[in-house]
């Protein structure tokens, strides 16, 4: 079922010969390609420089979790790299795209097709089942009715949720909230999968299988780019970079993490 | 996209339903109130212009101005002999005396209109017989006590309709005549002779239209208290292109046998010209209701603009989540959009039915209360002017708040609680 949900879209892979003892695809570009990047927060007369000169080079099936502490610019990371929010200077290569050259729309268009997001707050809308905030991403991307339903529910089903798809988000727990958010942002089979602090609003066993179901989705094949400031969580990633006062202070790989060739 | 906007849109609406009511109100007055003056207005223009076209396009009507007249300037029997034996344009002339009255058997005492006609008047407004006949010359020359009354009239003095050979007694201003029935005739509901007898105050009793009564002319005028002056006349020009023209010889007849030219005593009226002042009065009252009707819509678009702009304050989050995975400002935009013109375009169509209930209900009441009688039309235009405005209105009004949600940073938008 997981299978479905490659870190890039089915369609590409479809004709392209794949690893089976990994699952991963051989990509030849990295998923993120982001260098120098600054972005300087103005509040009235205050400026606050949240990014200094960030690069991060990620490739497909990698998952990485960026650390640091409250207010290190974690999230201001992720928002750029979500195409959330624009950076002041730098370049961003996305799946290949130069999105520093994109326009409102066409962000729109990225975070529908390559993105998917993954918040602490959940940000279901409570007023739609768990299937219609699954299929919601599908509306905006143009899938049909038929379709939207079908993988809408697969979707759940990935997540084991599919006989709670005509739930409203009031009706669950916060876990299984949070288990339809992942469905809702793996539906689009999006080329990057980002979590800002996905565990932090559960509580420890409940965040043990979120993060199972992370581990899942990147044996699957999804690239994966996780914020959290908690070791415990950070440990699931094979990867770690962590930030300080904006800065990328480190950047290493876990034990069992494959070092992918870095083109730099 | 569009449907899927509908859907979404339906939704919040009906999540807040009373809030969507309160909000349309304003747009369902201001359609409601178009809607029933315009369809009380056409309905009433088709009715009398259905008893217009009875008297016909040949037909123009001599009356005297009462302010300007002097007793000598009012016409008689001698000005309508005259009018008929030497003017050429005209076809027929009739003089009617027309009042409210009552009328009494046994069973019972009803309110009439008395109409004195002459021999001219079948030719302006026929009188159809059912049981009996028209009076004869010698009736009319010779002020016979006899009357024609109407199928309804007989029905409601006597129980049945055949009452000719029965007696009556028809009075009007304290005068009592006995009378009796010669003819029954068919009922006409008709405004256009209620309209022209002017009907008085008396509303004392039976309430509704009145019955019809006919009378010769000479037999009226002995209960009528008119001191033998006529404000009023029919003429028939002998062919519709040349009423102008037996309208103007009338006048110049008059004005010549009174030598009153100087003070323009009379004036004519025609089919035309009547059906211009009626559609005045119509217009001068729809555009005064549109008026009213218009700030209303402005004050229910104001309305709608201040609950949109609320619902984007509340949603802001729903907003950043939506452009998060993937809503366009656009797609944004439409929602709410969408949204607003469904409100209007709901509250217009609540508007129309209110309307027309309103409309029917006004016509209900006028009719129980005797003063007219007119069956409310709503023509398609109505419906597509009605459902027109609602959606301008919505799409004016909404597209304030709609810009202000579709220009949202996903960012802001997100952290917003
Ligand atoms: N919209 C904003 N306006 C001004 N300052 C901001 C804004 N967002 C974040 N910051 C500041 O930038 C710094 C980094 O914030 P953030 O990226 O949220 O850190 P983290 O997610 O690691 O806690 C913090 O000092 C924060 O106060
Ligand atoms: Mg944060």
């Amino acid at each position: 079922m997981i299978k479905y949900f490659l870190g890039t879209k089915k369609e590409e892979n479809e004709n392209k010969p794949q690893e089976e003892s990994t699952g991963k695809p051989v990509e030849q570009h990295p998923v993120i390609a982001l260098r120098n990047a600054w972005k300087t927060y103005r509040t009235g007369a205050v400026e606050l420089t949240a990014l200094r000169r960030i690069s991060i080079h990620i490739f497909a099936g990698e998952f990485t979790a960026i650390m640091g502490s409250s207010g290190s610019g974690k999230s201001t990371l992720m928002n750029i790299l979500g195409c959330l929010d624009q950076m002041d200077s730098g370049s961003y290569l996305l799946n290949g795209t130069d999105i520093s050259s994109l326009n409102q729309e066409d962000l729109a268009f990225i975070r529908n097709q390559e993105i998917g997001f993954v918040f602490q707050s959940f940000n279901l809308l409570n007023k739609l089942t768990l299937q219609e905030n699954v299929e919601l991403p599908m509306i905006y991307g143009a899938v049909n009715r038929g379709e939207r339903t079908r993988r809408a529910l697969e979707a759940l089903d990935a997540v084991w949720l599919a006989s709670w798809a005509r739930h409203r988000p009031n009706e669950v727990s916060g876990g299984q909230i949070q288990r339809a958010a992942i469905a809702r942002a793996i539906v689009m089979r999006p080329a990057l999968l980002m979590a800002d602090e996905p565990t932090g609003n559960l509580d420890s066993r409940t965040s043990r299988d979120i993060m199972e179901l992370f581990i899942q989705l990147n044996r699957s094949g999804s690239t994966i780019v996780l914020i959290t400031h908690e070791k415990e969580i950070s440990a699931y990633a094979n990867r770690i970079i962590r930030v300080e006062d904006g800065e990328i202070v480190l950047d290493s790989f876990g034990r069992d993490a494959p070092k992918p060739e870095r083109d730099n | 996209m569009l449907l899927e906007s509908i859907k979404m849109a339906v939704s919040s609406l009906m999540a807040n339903k009373m809030r969507a009511l309160l909000t349309m109100l304003g747009i369902i007055v201001g359609i409601a109130s178009v809607i029933t003056i315009v369809s009380l207005g056409e309905g009433g223009k088709n009715e009398v212009l259905g008893q217009f076209e009875q008297i016909g396009a040949s037909t123009v009507i001599i009356q005297v101005r009462s302010g300007q007249a002097q007793a000598g300037d009012y016409i008689n029997q001698n000005d309508i002999e005259a009018i008929r034996t030497r003017i050429d344009s005209v076809k027929h002339v009739t003089a009617t005396l027309q009042t409210v009255g009552h009328a009494s058997t046994e069973m019972g005492r009803r309110r009439i209109y008395l109409s004195g006609i002459d021999a001219d008047f079948i030719e302006f407004s026929p009188i159809e017989i059912v049981y009996g006949r028209l009076f004869t010359e010698i009736e009319y020359l010779d002020a016979f006590p006899v009357v024609i009354i109407d199928r309804a009239g007989a029905q409601a003095l006597f129980g049945r309709e055949n009452v000719v050979g029965e007696r009556l007694t028809v009075e009007s201003s304290g005068r009592l005549l006995r009378t009796t029935i010669v003819g029954v005739c068919e009922s006409v509901a008709s405004q256009f002779s209620a309209f022209a007898s002017g009907f008085g105050g008396d509303m004392d009793d039976n309430r509704g239209i009145p019955f019809f009564v006919y009378s010769p002319f000479v037999t009226a005028r002995s209960i009528i208290d008119d001191n033998n002056r006529l404000s009023s006349i029919n003429v028939m020009a002998v062919e519709p292109e040349r009423v102008d023209e037996a309208g103007a010889a009338v006048i110049r007849l008059l004005e010549m046998r009174r030598g009153n030219s100087e003070r323009s005593v009379y004036r004519s009226q025609n089919l035309a010209s009547i059906l211009d002042q009626i559609n005045n009065v119509i217009n001068i009252m729809t555009w005064f209701i549109s008026t009213v009707a218009g700030i209303s819509l402005v004050v229910g678009g104001i309305g709608v603009m201040n609950i949109m702009l609320v619902s984007v304050t509340e949603r802001t989050r729903e907003i950043g989540i939506r452009k998060a995975i993937g809503a366009t400002n656009t797609d944004i935009l439409f929602q709410f959009m969408t949204e607003s013109v469904i409100l209007t375009l709901l509250g217009g169509m609540m508007g129309i039915l209110a309307g027309l209930g309103l409309a029917y209900g006004i016509s209900a009441a006028a009719e129980s209360l005797g003063v007219a009688q007119i069956t409310p039309i709503l023509s398609w235009q109505a419906i597509v002017i009605a459902v027109a405005f609602s959606t301008a209105v919505g799409l004016f009004f909404g597209i304030y708040p709609a810009r202000k949600a579709a220009r949202l940073h996903p960012i802001d938008a997100l952290r917003h609680q």
